[in-house]
């Protein structure tokens, strides 16, 4: 098989790109990231398609990796020679696979091919995509950069072809860990633990097939037990119709016992009523008159304490005695007392009328004094207060004259002292006269001007007037400075005179009242005066006033009439000592008047007669009932010892105490016969009441009421423990069911454990068989590439190196060791330039075991790029050898390789 | 007269063989809710009479909640007579004390109990199935023929192919011909069922009242029975009734190389379905798979987990190999899948299995 040409429309980054190819060798020279790797992938893609379709990863999805950058139409054509015809392949890739299209013609008929389908890679090479792949297509490293390691590592795993072979100790781990994990027989394995699991649940189930039974063995229990209850409660029935039975006849003796006591309670009340009856010789008084005589009897005892109470004592004897001679004429009546008292209180106001009235004794004193001091009235006074005032007045005459007389003195002093000055004047004026006249008449200055002269003349002129003029004047103004001082000290003398005149006249006036004369202090002193002059004359008013009122002249009216009244009265009496005394001292003694009795003490003495009036008065009526209290006592005792001796008994000395007891024996006597009545009326209601019960005797049943009550009690408690043991039975029965519904549970998890169970099992046998036929599998695989590959290996190492190919081992897994040492050593420890070598062999030595059929192309992208130049000589030469079998495409960026 | 037929509530069950356990109790509160909601509408309906056929519950023990509130939909509705019939998953323990038991709720024993209602033209018998009356009750069975006669039972129809982990009584369905039955109310079968069953009768599964598992898909309800005293004919109608419905959803990806495209087929396969929201959608994916295919279940499952209240995946493909891909290939897998597929020791059904494994331990993936 040989590829002739190709063109990509686009894929990657190519785009229109065309490539003729020939047999053997076909150098392409390009710098790294040309699209090497687009082009290999392009070439594997026309006979296989994309691989990774499914795949979400972009890297390893190549129809989205490789999709074209530029867009346009994603594929292109290769022409090629199979078996000496030649076919133009052209293929389009669309989104998926199934939008791809793929065309075959016969190149020299351009007719469409059906020699090959869409699978044509493995029609052609007999390999699927992936060995394809592994054996003769090296996919390009880009990485410029590091090319040397990664080309060399790229060609290394490459030419290894053990991706999956490689893979082999780590399959062949993870199946003996899942069958370790599953093993049945191991105790670790899931399968042997579920095992184990599922006997436990199994033993559960069949331990639990009894809980149904117990489920039964309870309900019928619960049943018994709810049948004892119903027993018990017939029972307990019974014996409350039992209990009712013999309430009904407990009731039945209870009344006839309580008639016998009926009976036996008349037969004592009639015993009482003959006890009774002893008490009495005759006839028994009735309680009618034992309650009319009682009242008498108390009447009889309350009459001996009054007489003991109203008898008069003999003070009080001799006392009345008294009284009564003062009284002869009668008691006085209580209008008349009332009359006499309303007096009295008038008297009292009168007086105290009068004293508010009339002036009291410093008052008359002040007035009598008055007629010494004030002789006029209060003309006097008036005179000299008047008289003061002119005095005062003159006083301030006499200040302005003496303060005049001095300014007048001041002005004749200041006229002397200007005399001088006029004359001064005249004697300038004197001097400038002359001197302008001598101008004038000499011409003295003429030369100059004549007006000097006669200024100066006018000027002297002018001040010998003005100086005349003064002098004139002055001495008229001193002469009448003088007179007007002269007429002043005249009148300032009279003023003197008149003053002390009037001094003396007030100095005698107010010697008069005792005040010594200060001129500072007269006015206020004449005050005090007046002041004194207004007292007495009120003094005088209030007496005149009193005078004319007549309230003096109604006291004395009033003071007769009641002392005339009280006189009446006046009388003596016995004291007890047997010394005669007056009832009124006052009155005895007879000086009312002369004591001047006032309102007050007239009043004490009506009330002290109003006093004596009441005891006369109360002394008499104690007389007058203790008479009265003395005829009703014998009547009373009277009636008392008769009603007793009616009865066969004799007044006794406590005639009260005595009907008391009498009443209380005739009260227990009617009592007693009343209870006896009243018992046999009990006797006879409560046989009628029970008429029915007291026909007919009680029956005897042989069984106590206690004993039948005791049996409720202990029926009650069956019943009660009976109702426990159903609780327990049902909380019993519910825990029963609980575990049954538990166990019916176990039962699906036995099922689940056992599906899962079958599952592992399954799994088991799989993974077991999966590896059963890994291990077959490689041994298969190794016995047939492994003979043909070192063959190859070490005829294209030798071609590579020249040395001896003997050296060279493989193992099953295509690892290379190489006898160094006598040892085999591992390729891996050999230099990079080695490892790439044996890579590149090995590799060939793939493809020489792998395409025996139809011999592919081989694609190398720059794998010697690590050798030195002693061997690139013989790299030129192996690339030759490989050209005779393969039509190879060699990538390179160096002309030197 | 207004009667439904409900049976199969197992209420109280725990549904945590799907569910996670926040859900479980949700839906548990659901299917308690659904019953409520049955009681409700028969006095919305004016219905007369609820026949449960059994296994109203489905544990021994039930929780204080589920009892409570089937408690308290009888005695609260005392105009409603509800004829219970044990199953084989009820116990005794509804009512603890067999005094306390409401007037309006009917009981049955393992002897047949006849009640009567309509003014006696509607006879309603029912007898509690065990070991010990199994073989007798059809001999035992007399119903006046004037009557239009309701039968309850809860077993499992003779010859059925459904299985079931308790050891249920089986109901000779052909021995309870000829017994005058008008209609023969059963329970046990989870999935509705309507057959004649001789001249005059009809016997019916109504199904269960709330699908719980995948093994309970499709619509579910309860039988609802118009019955005329007078001409004793009736008229049966299904009433769908269930808070939320499971669909197993079948999905053929033999064609399909990536999970986006499993992806589509499922979207498609559910869409044929009526399921929605709010319902639970059991996937299995069929069909014989490339081992290169890209399948990546919880990548699947995610994409539908938000779509529905559940949703679970069961990958039952069969992974598919082609030899020809093989029969070139010179590496060590090629070798590999040519030594498996030509060993006649082998399985040829375990044959995918074997190199499945195989080829993911040549590429050091996790098995």
């Amino acid at each position: 098989m040989r590829l002739i040409s190709c063109h990509i429309e686009n894929f990657g980054k190519l785009h229109d790109f065309d490539l003729d190819l020939e047999k053997g060798l076909n150098v392409i020279l390009k710098e790294n990231g040309w699209g090497k790797s687009s082009l290999a992938t392009f070439l594997r893609t026309m006979f296989y398609g994309f691989l990774g379709d499914t795949k979400r990863n972009i890297t390893e999805n190549e129809r989205k990796r490789f999709k074209p950058w530029q867009g346009g139409t994603y594929g292109g054509r290769i022409t090629f020679e199979k078996g000496g015809k030649t076919y133009i392949l052209t293929r389009v890739f669309g989104e998926k696979e199934a939008e791809d299209s793929f065309e075959l013609r016969d190149y020299n008929t351009n007719m469409i091919s059906k020699d090959y389908t869409t699978k044509i890679g493995e029609e052609l090479f007999g390999i699927n995509n992936e060995s394809f792949m592994r054996s003769v297509f090296i996919g390009q490293n880009d990485v410029v950069t590091s090319s040397t390691d990664v080309i060399s590592s790229k060609v290394g795993k490459l030419v290894d072809n053990s991706d999956d072979l490689s893979n082999y100790d780590t399959a062949l781990k993870l199946l003996t860990e899942k069958m370790n994990a599953l093993n049945p027989r191991r105790a670790t394995g899931s399968i042997s633990k579920r095992k184990d699991e599922i006997t436990k649940y199994e033993r559960r189930i069949k331990e639990g097939e009894g809980i149904k039974e117990s489920i039964a063995e309870q309900e019928k229990k619960l049943e018994v037990a709810r049948g004892t209850i119903k027993q018990l409660l017939g029972a307990r029935e019974e014996n409350t119709k039992l209990q009712k039975k013999l309430n009904e006849e407990k009731a039945k003796e209870t009344i006839f016992s309580e008639r016998k006591r009926l009976l036996d309670t008349v037969a004592a009340k009639e015993r009482e009523l003959e006890n009774n009856r002893k008490n009495f010789k005759d006839e028994v008084p009735g309680m009618e008159e034992l309650d009319g005589i009682l009242p008498v009897s108390h009447a009889l005892k309350s009459k001996e304490s009054e007489l003991s109470a109203y008898i008069l004592t003999a003070e009080e004897k001799t006392q009345l005695s008294n009284y009564e001679k003062m009284f002869e004429g009668g008691v006085p009546e209580e209008e008349q007392m009332t009359a006499i008292s309303e007096k009295c209180s008038e008297l009292i106001k009168t007086e105290q009328a009068l004293a508010s009235e009339g002036l009291t004794k410093e008052e008359e004193e002040i007035l009598e004094s008055s007629a010494v001091l004030f002789p006029k009235g209060d003309e006097e006074y008036k005179e000299i207060s008047r008289s003061w005032n002119e005095r005062n007045e003159d006083v301030a005459e006499l200040k302005s004259v003496c303060t005049r007389i001095k300014e007048q003195d001041e002005k004749v002093s200041r006229a002397n002292k200007g005399k001088m000055m006029p004359i001064a004047v005249l004697a300038v004026g004197a001097v400038l006269l002359i001197a302008g006249l001598v101008m004038l008449v000499t011409g003295r200055g003429a030369e100059s001007s004549p007006i000097a002269g006669i200024i100066l003349t006018c000027l002297g002129a002018v001040a010998v007037i003005a100086g005349l003029i003064l002098l004139f004047t002055g001495r008229r103004r001193l002469l009448a400075y003088a007179k007007e001082s002269e007429r002043l000290r005249q009148q300032k003398a009279d003023l003197e005179l008149k003053i002390k005149d009037s001094q003396v006249s007030v100095e005698e006036f107010l010697d008069r009242f005792g005040i010594q004369f200060n001129p500072e202090h007269v006015q206020d002193d004449l005050m005090t005066i007046s002041g004194r002059y207004a007292e007495i004359n009120a003094l005088r008013v209030k007496k005149e006033k009193a005078a004319a009122s007549g309230t003096a002249e109604r006291m004395e009216e009033l003071k007769a009439e009641i002392t005339t009244f009280l006189e009446k009265y006046d009388a003596e009496e016995t004291a007890t000592d047997g010394r005669v005394v007056g009832i009124n001292e006052n009155f005895k003694d007879g000086n009312l008047f002369e004591k001047q009795a006032s309102g007050d003490y007239l009043k004490g003495k009506l009330h002290d007669l109003e006093n004596t009036c009441v005891k006369y008065r109360t002394l008499s009526e104690k007389e007058q009932r203790y008479d009265t209290a003395v005829a009703q006592y014998r009547e009373l005792r009277q009636q008392v010892e008769e009603f007793l001796k009616r009865y066969g008994f004799t007044l006794e000395e406590k005639p009260d105490e005595q009907l008391l007891k009498l009443r209380d024996m005739a009260d227990d006597y009617y009592d007693a016969g009343k209870n006896l009545k009243e018992a046999q009326k009990a006797v006879s209601d409560y046989e009628e009441q029970h008429k029915d019960e007291l026909s007919e005797a009680p029956e005897e049943h042989g069984v106590s009421l206690k004993d039948v009550e005791s049996d409720a009690q202990k029926i009650d408690a069956s019943i009660d423990n009976a109702r426990q043991n159903i609780i327990a039975y049902e909380n019993r029965l519910n825990a029963l069911r609980e575990s049954l519904d538990e166990w019916e549970e176990l039962g699906d998890t036995l099922k689940a454990l056992k599906t899962e169970q079958d599952e592992e099992k399954k799994l088991y046998k799989y993974t077991s068989t999966a590896k059963d036929a890994l291990v077959k599998a490689k041994e298969t695989m190794t016995s047939r590439y492994v003979k043909p590959l070192l063959h190859s290996l070490k005829t294209y190492y030798k071609a590579i190196t020249g040395l001896d190919p003997e050296v060279l081992h493989m193992d099953a897994n295509t690892n290379i060791t190489i006898d160094e040492a006598g040892l085999q050593r591992d390729a891996e420890l050999f230099s990079t330039g080695y490892r790439d070598l044996f890579g590149i062999a090995l590799r060939v030595a793939f493809a020489d075991a792998m395409y025996t059929e139809e011999i592919p192309f081989l694609i190398m992208d720059d794998p010697f790029v690590n050798l030195d130049d002693s061997k690139l000589k013989n790299v030129r030469e192996f690339l030759e050898l490989l050209a005779e079998k393969y039509q190879i495409l060699y990538f390179t960026c160096s002309t030197a390789r | 007269m207004k009667i439904i037929h409900c049976a199969d509530l197992h209420l109280d069950s725990k549904l945590e063989a799907n569910l996670d356990k926040e859900k479980a109790k949700l839906r548990k509160g659901e299917i308690l809710n659904t019953f409520t909601r049955m009681v409700d509408y028969a006095v919305k309906e004016n219905v007369d009479i609820i026949l449960i056929a059994g296994d109203l519950f489905d544990k021994n023990n039930v929780s204080a909640t589920a009892a409570n509130t089937v408690k308290n939909a009888i005695l609260t509705h005392p105009d409603i007579r509800f004829y219970y019939l044990k199953g084989n998953h009820d116990c005794g323990n509804f009512f603890s004390d067999p005094e306390s038991v409401p007037a309006n709720l009917k009981l049955f024993g393992t002897r047949w109990q006849t009640y009567l209602e309509a003014g006696d033209r509607i006879s309603i018998s029912g007898i509690e199935l065990d070991s010990s009356n199994s073989g007798s009750i059809y001999n035992t069975l007399v119903l006046d023929n004037s009557c239009f006669n309701i039968v309850l039972l809860h077993g499992q129809e003779s010859g059925s192919t459904s299985k079931s982990k308790d050891k249920t009584e089986t109901i000779n369905i052909k021995s309870l011909r000829n017994k005058a039955i008008d209609y023969l109310a059963l329970g046990h079968i989870h999935a509705s069922k309507l057959e004649k069953l001789d001249a005059r009768g009809v016997y019916c599964y109504p199904g269960c009242l709330d699908g719980r598992g995948f093994d309970e898909c499709g619509e579910h309800g309860f039988m609802l029975l118009d019955v005329d005293e007078n001409s004793q004919k009736c008229t049966y109608e299904l009433i769908p009734f269930a808070s939320r419905r499971l669909y197993t959803v079948d999905c053929d990806i033999t064609n399909c190389m990536t999970s986006p495209e499993i992806i589509t087929a499922v979207d498609a396969a559910i869409e044929k379905t009526k399921a929605g929201n709010a319902d639970l959608i059991k996937i299995v994916l069929k069909g014989s798979v490339d081992i290169d295919c890209e399948k990546d279940i919880e990548y699947i499952l995610a994409a539908f987990s938000d779509k529905f209240f559940f949703v679970k995946i069961y990958d039952e493909t069969i992974p598919y190999v082609e030899p020809n891909d093989y029969a070139l290939d010179s590496s060590l897998k090629g070798e590999f899948v040519r030594s498996v597929l030509n060993d006649p020791d082998i399985d040829e059904t375990d044959k995918p299995y074997v190199i499945k494994i195989g080829l993911s331990a040549i590429m050091g993936e996790k098995i």
